[in-house]
């Protein structure tokens, strides 16, 4: 009998996969190979991700409550069921970052002569510097916010960290009052002691407005206080048809997202019920979303405690990113990509050469025009600096300005009007869709005709970035992929309806046909008895459709090898489905981020990068490309790195059938493969070799005879 | 002496230049065509040698023809879509560099009520010319994409007799050709769309709608003339946004000419024919709109195909914007590698006055005479190729008019003319042809006469200026005898000589040309002085 692969059990929820995702960072935290200040910013990143979670996807699961939505998901879980499991196992996961912050990290800091000291610990000489320090800096910015009947509760602003206080009411019989104190956050969270032995001690600030909190109610008695910090919904719901003006709509929401309903609130272990009732009750919050935390709250300011000066043995050593050997030893780039399409992989390979190649362009007198998606891009980039001068020199330049990356607004409506101004051709993404692919497109005019040269990546034209995420990307004068290219542009620019493209698949009218077309051919041919495989690599899995497509596939015989970094709705493992499915996922010094995906095809694999996701979003609702590798250097070299990522045993941990992970390393150096190191050291010892066949004088003379 | 050689030489060296670089870099052009569905452009770079390239090919729907057909005249928010669209167009020729374009509008336009509000606005926000043009110049322009793909592409044997059929939203046009030029065109309305509305209703009402479609067009193509003869035509060609679209979907196009094997073709017309439009739609993700447009186009295909003793179709996937590239590319190739369309006119036109049963030695001998003396007159009209091309067709057409009846028959030829849609002829064009056939005989033409009152004036001067001619040399053959041998032709001061020989007796043609001969004056400012030289006596000598 057939199997209904739509059933719930078969599916994974999508937050609490998540969570697991967010469990992994926080295993880095304890794993002893990674260096104390990296283990201190993976903490962070634990935190600024719970962040996000919270303002996003709690938000949205609040706002379809309040919508009146109870619809379960794929897993079958109602929006009410979610935030229930949700709540359970943050909580856990907090406290386990505490333990380990409290267990692992602060000892260990303090070995190295950092030490965070409560104020009981505080040395006269300290206690009189902060007092101090609390009178001239902190106390003139503070401003005790509190509640009575004439006043009402105050607006806590979002991740803000804050001071509640009882305060002793001198009217006879009266209750105590409330009253809030916001951490000013002007100043460092961490406030430096001065130190005798060379080590040095931080107290926290909200610690230090504690120490004096009297100061600020002159007279009255505190009885109780706590610090506190509240998490909002941030989503965004954009009725984009209504919109006229969709930048004029965005920079509006901006304002607004600081009024979202409250999603969570976290306290300082210690605090009184008193008010963390007052609280809770205040903020109209359930109690599943209060935390108490055994430590400093938003330990974001581990980012801060990172750039601390003097520790760097204490960090990853500093990676040098070389440049590919490819570009390396050619003048001029589009020289070289007319010779072979060219790879890049960053972070292993360095991401100058693109920005280069925009520089280059601009100053070139052959090249008529510049076409190029940005999304999540810096401020400062010197990518919208290069675009800028190219327009300048009387290039025509097309930008296509991705507005709606979350909380990243207000940096994109800066750089688009600025790039406007420069005289490019600015786009603000298309209504309804958001343009997630990455690609550029060069046209220039040569001695043949016009001629276009294209960069498609999976990584976005972010050079801060380029540093840390791991990607893939393309370098081709195909001239197939070039009119493709001009296609996309069009249908981006509206010159154009339904592209149609020779060689690249795009997101949302193509791609999903595509997958199911590719798994569907590797489900005929395991029937047939022949090879089928699908190996990918990718951010999510979550769209419930290819997950149902892929059991099939198993069941059938596929073997289906997945490495998927983040969130992971499939179940591998089910007896039921063939046991043909694997999934693991590497979270490591870079955050893994390009999309590989690799089909049998009896044989005659079919090998692809793209900028899209197995999510609903990527395929339905954004702009999307997938490319296919066909130059055969790049197609060893992709196949390559799928397989090395496929193989690591040191950082990726496998994912069994009810989401959770582990990690099987071997035993002993032999048969280790950890993956990110590796192509660090492949891209280091390539850019050697090349450097070494430079340098080779041609006429070398022997200074002795060889012996032996 | 030596200064002018050496100045020579270096003109010349200049010129080589120009030329190597011309050489070098292949010229960019671009094509607009704001049909009555969608504005398409297409930006092409062509090799001297004729090669085109295509760099970019964009659509934007806008259905004009709505407007038009429905209320007479487009709307504010269609103008303004269109001119937003050409806007963006023409921010895409900057892109690539283009400095040579062409810019098109067909019915939707030319039948507006307001097209020159239009066209000024498009002009004011733009900055480009619309040019208008008719049906026939449509379907000439695209027949150029056709043939010219045809013979690059050798993938048919384009001298046996070959079908053209050409199926647009609201007509379809049928082109024959033999031993590689037209030898008849025929449109019908019998469109993709006009089909589907015209019998739509009655889906519901029939589990065999395919059946009924079939019987719909058997009984409309019946009586097309060509149709019955055609177990002879031995290629069948197929112009098709429909059929080019299900290649697609199907994965069977191939980009450029694209051939068919009957059991190809049978294969898709089972596949597509027993579905309802929202099958069509769902299965393969087009819009409705296009969907329902799939099972007339076949059916309609089918039928001509099987009136054909062809084995296979063949579809150049070509339109109107190939036609207009094809039409520039062309005329900029050398003698050898060009495409003479203007003889496919012809060889149309002679099949045409073939059809009237015309007087084929007059009307020869009229157009021999009649092009001796254009060429002859150079100097004097300052005429171009083109107005000689259409003294020429003016010259076959001339008598047609016999046919219905003798008197007047030169206003039959000019009635028949007009109706005709010469195909590849402006409308401006066929006026004119029909008026030099019109006054060819005896009526002698004023500026406010029919036909030239339609002109603007400087097109009144041309075509007087060949009406002159026509009658020269028609009353050379007034008889229909050809008694009289050019022998040859001269611009004496005041004076153009004719000198011709004869063995007969020539009293009625020197009487007649003495008669028309005052015209001829008044526009040329020269006397024709005709000579006529006996050529018995020259042999006697």
């Amino acid at each position: 009998m057939k199997k209904d692969f739509t059933a719930s059990e078969y599916y994974l929820n999508r937050e609490l996969s998540w969570l697991e995702f967010n469990q992994r960072v926080l295993d880095e935290v304890d794993d002893p190979a990674n260096p104390l200040f990296e283990k201190l910013k993976f903490l962070g990143i634990v935190n600024s991700n719970l962040d996000e979670f919270f303002m996003v996807r709690v938000g949205s699961l609040y706002d379809q409550i309040n919508a009146g939505y109870n619809k379960p998901d794929a897993s079958g879980l109602t929006p009410q069921m979610q935030l229930e499991k949700i709540s359970s196992r943050v909580s856990k996961m907090v406290n386990d970052a505490y333990l380990l912050w409290n267990g692992k990290l602060v000892p260990a800091l303090s070995k190295n002569g950092i030490r965070f000291l409560s104020p009981g610990e505080l040395s006269q000489t300290q206690l009189s510097f902060l007092e101090e320090y609390f009178d001239s800096v902190i106390y003139p910015v503070l401003t005790p916010m509190a509640v009575d009947s004439g006043r009402p509760f105050p607006h806590i602003q979002n991740k803000t960290v804050n001071i509640g206080v009882l305060v002793e009411n001198i009217e006879p019989g009266g209750e105590d009052i409330f009253a809030s104190i916001q951490v000013p956050p002007v100043y460092a969270r961490l406030v430096a002691l001065d130190n005798s032995q060379g080590d040095r001690s931080f107290i926290l600030i909200e610690d230090v407005i504690t120490m004096f909190i009297d100061r600020l109610f002159s007279g009255r008695q505190i009885k109780a206080a706590c610090v506190y910090r509240v998490t909002r919904n941030g989503d965004l719901a954009i009725d984009e048809d209504e919109a006229e003006d969709l930048l004029l709509e965005i920079e509006k929401s901006l304002r607004q997202r600081r009024w979202g309903q409250a999603v969570r609130l976290e306290v300082m272990q210690g605090a009184c019920d008193k008010l963390v009732n007052i609280l809770a009750e205040r903020l109209e919050l359930e109690d599943r979303f209060v935390n108490l935390v055994e430590g400093p709250l938003d330990l974001t300011m581990l980012f801060k405690l990172y750039e601390l000066e003097g520790y760097d043995d204490l960090k990853y050593k500093e990676y040098h990113q070389p440049v590919s050997p490819k570009l390396a030893q050619r003048e001029h780039i589009f020289e070289a990509i007319r010779q072979r399409d060219i790879l890049l992989h960053h972070p292993y390979e360095s991401f100058d050469p693109i920005v280069e190649m925009i520089r280059e362009a601009a100053k070139d007198p052959r090249v008529l025009a510049i076409k190029q998606t940005l999304y999540r891009v810096s401020g400062k980039s010197p990518i919208v600096r290069a675009l800028a001068e190219a327009a300048d020199m009387g290039k025509q330049v097309t930008v296509l300005v991705e507005l709606k990356a979350r909380f990243d607004e207000e940096n994109n409506i800066h750089w688009a009007k600025s790039l406007e101004k420069a005289g490019c051709h600015v786009i603000y993404g298309l209504v309804g869709l958001k343009t997630h692919c990455k690609i550029t497109l060069i046209v220039r005019m040569e001695d043949d005709g016009i001629n276009r040269y294209v960069h498609i990546s999976t990584g976005n034209y972010n050079d801060e970035t380029a540093r840390i995420y791991t990607d893939i990307g393309l370098l081709t004068s195909d001239k197939y992929i070039g009119e493709d290219a001009s296609n996309v542009f069009n249908a981006l620019s509206g010159y154009s309806e339904r592209p149609r493209l020779h060689k690249l698949v795009m997101a949302p009218t193509m791609l999903r046909s595509k997958f199911n077309f590719l798994i569907e051919r590797e489900i005929k041919n395991a029937r047939q008895g022949k090879n089928a495989y699908i190996k990918a690599k990718l951010n999510s899995l979550v769209d419930p459709d290819i997950i149902e497509r892929l059991y099939t596939a198993s069941c059938e015989g596929v073997k289906i090898e997945l490495l998927v970094r983040g969130m992971s709705c499939i179940r591998p493992g089910l007896k039921v489905a063939g046991e043909n499915i694997q999934v693991k996922s590497i979270v490591g010094r870079y955050l893994e981020h390009s999309r590989i995906y690799c089909f049998c095809n009896d044989g005659n694999e079919d090998l692809y990068i793209s900028s899209a996701d197995w999510m609903e979003r990527n395929l339905d609702r954004r702009v999307e490309l997938l490319i296919p590798i066909e130059d055969p250097l790049a197609r060893q070299r992709v196949r390559a790195i799928l397989e090395i990522y496929l193989r690591d045993n040191v950082k990726a941990r496998s994912q069994n059938s009810t989401g959770q992970y582990r990690l099987k390393t071997p035993r002993g150096k032999a048969g280790r493969v950890h993956a990110q190191e590796y192509f660090m050291q492949e891209a280091t010892e390539n850019a050697i070799k090349q450097e070494a066949l430079r340098d080779e004088p041609v006429f070398k003379p022997r200074t002795s005879p060889q012996q032996g | 002496m030596d200064m002018v050689q050496e100045f020579a030489g270096q003109r010349v060296g200049m010129k080589m230049a120009e030329r190597v670089k011309r050489v070098k870099s292949p010229r960019l052009f671009a094509a607009i065509d704001i049909g009555s569905h969608k504005l398409k452009m297409k930006i092409v770079e062509a090799c001297p040698e004729g090669e085109i390239r295509t760099l970019d090919t964009v659509d934007r729907l806008i259905p004009l023809g709505r407007d038009t057909f429905n209320d007479g005249k487009l709307s504010f928010d269609s103008v303004k879509r269109t001119c937003e669209a050409i806007q963006s167009f023409k921010r895409l020729m900057t892109d690539y560099g283009v400095k040579e374009w062409r810019m098109v509008a067909t019915s939707a336009i030319r039948e507006a009520e307001n097209r020159d509000y239009m066209i000024d606005r498009i002009r004011l926000q733009t900055d480009f010319d619309t040019e208008i043009i008719n049906n026939s110049q449509e379907k000439f322009l695209t027949y150029k994409a056709i043939k010219w793909q045809l013979t690059k592409h050798k993938a048919i044997n384009t001298s046996d007799p070959t079908l053209i059929l050409n199926i647009s939203a609201g007509s379809i046009q049928l082109l024959l050709t033999e031993n590689n030029l037209l030898v008849s065109s025929q449109s019908l309305k019998l469109g993709a769309l006009r089909i589907k509305e015209s019998i739509a209703r009655l889906e519901k009402h029939t589990l065999n709608f395919t059946r009924v479609l079939e019987e719909y067009i058997g009984a409309h193509i019946e009586n097309v003339e060509y149709l019955k003869s055609t177990h002879e035509i031995t290629n069948f060609v197929i112009v098709s946004g429909e059929l080019e679209h299900i290649l697609n979907l199907l994965g069977k196009s191939t980009g450029g000419v694209t051939i068919l094997s009957r059991d190809d073709f049978e294969e898709i017309y089972d596949l597509i024919i027993h579905k309802t439009t929202r099958i069509i739609s769902e299965e393969y993700g087009v819009p409705y709109a296009d969907a329902e447009l799939f099972v007339p186009s076949l059916i309609l295909i089918r039928e001509f195909f099987g009136k054909t003793s062809s084995d296979k179709i063949v579809i150049p996937n070509v339109s109107l914007v190939d036609g207009m590239i094809v039409e520039r590319v062309n005329g900029s190739l050398s003698e050898e590698h060009r495409i003479d369309f203007e003889a496919d006119i012809l060889s149309y036109v002679r099949k045409l006055a073939d059809r009237y049963r015309y007087n084929k030695r007059h009307c020869e001998y009229v157009e021999h005479a009649a092009l001796q003396m254009f060429n002859q007159l150079t100097s004097v009209h300052g005429l171009g190729k083109r107005e000689r091309f259409l003294l020429q067709i003016a010259c076959v057409l001339h008598d047609i008019g016999k046919f219905i009846g003798a008197d007047p028959h030169y206003i039959h030829s000019y009635n028949i003319i007009n109706a005709s849609q010469l195909l590849g002829l402006s409308d401006d064009e066929l006026w004119m042809v029909s008026s030099i056939a019109r006054y060819h005989s005896i009526e002698t033409p004023s500026f406010s006469s029919a036909g030239l009152n339609r002109m603007e004036k400087p097109l009144q001067i041309k075509t007087m200026k060949l009406i002159a001619i026509i009658r020269m040399a028609d009353a050379l053959d007034t008889s229909h005898k050809q008694k009289l041998r050019i022998k040859s032709l001269a611009v004496r001061e005041d004076q153009f000589e004719i000198i011709t020989t004869t063995r007969e007796e020539t009293v009625l043609e020197y009487w007649t040309f003495q008669m028309k001969a005052e015209f001829f004056t008044e526009v040329y400012g020269l006397k024709p002085q005709l000579v006529i030289q006996n050529s018995m006596a020259e042999t006697n000598l």
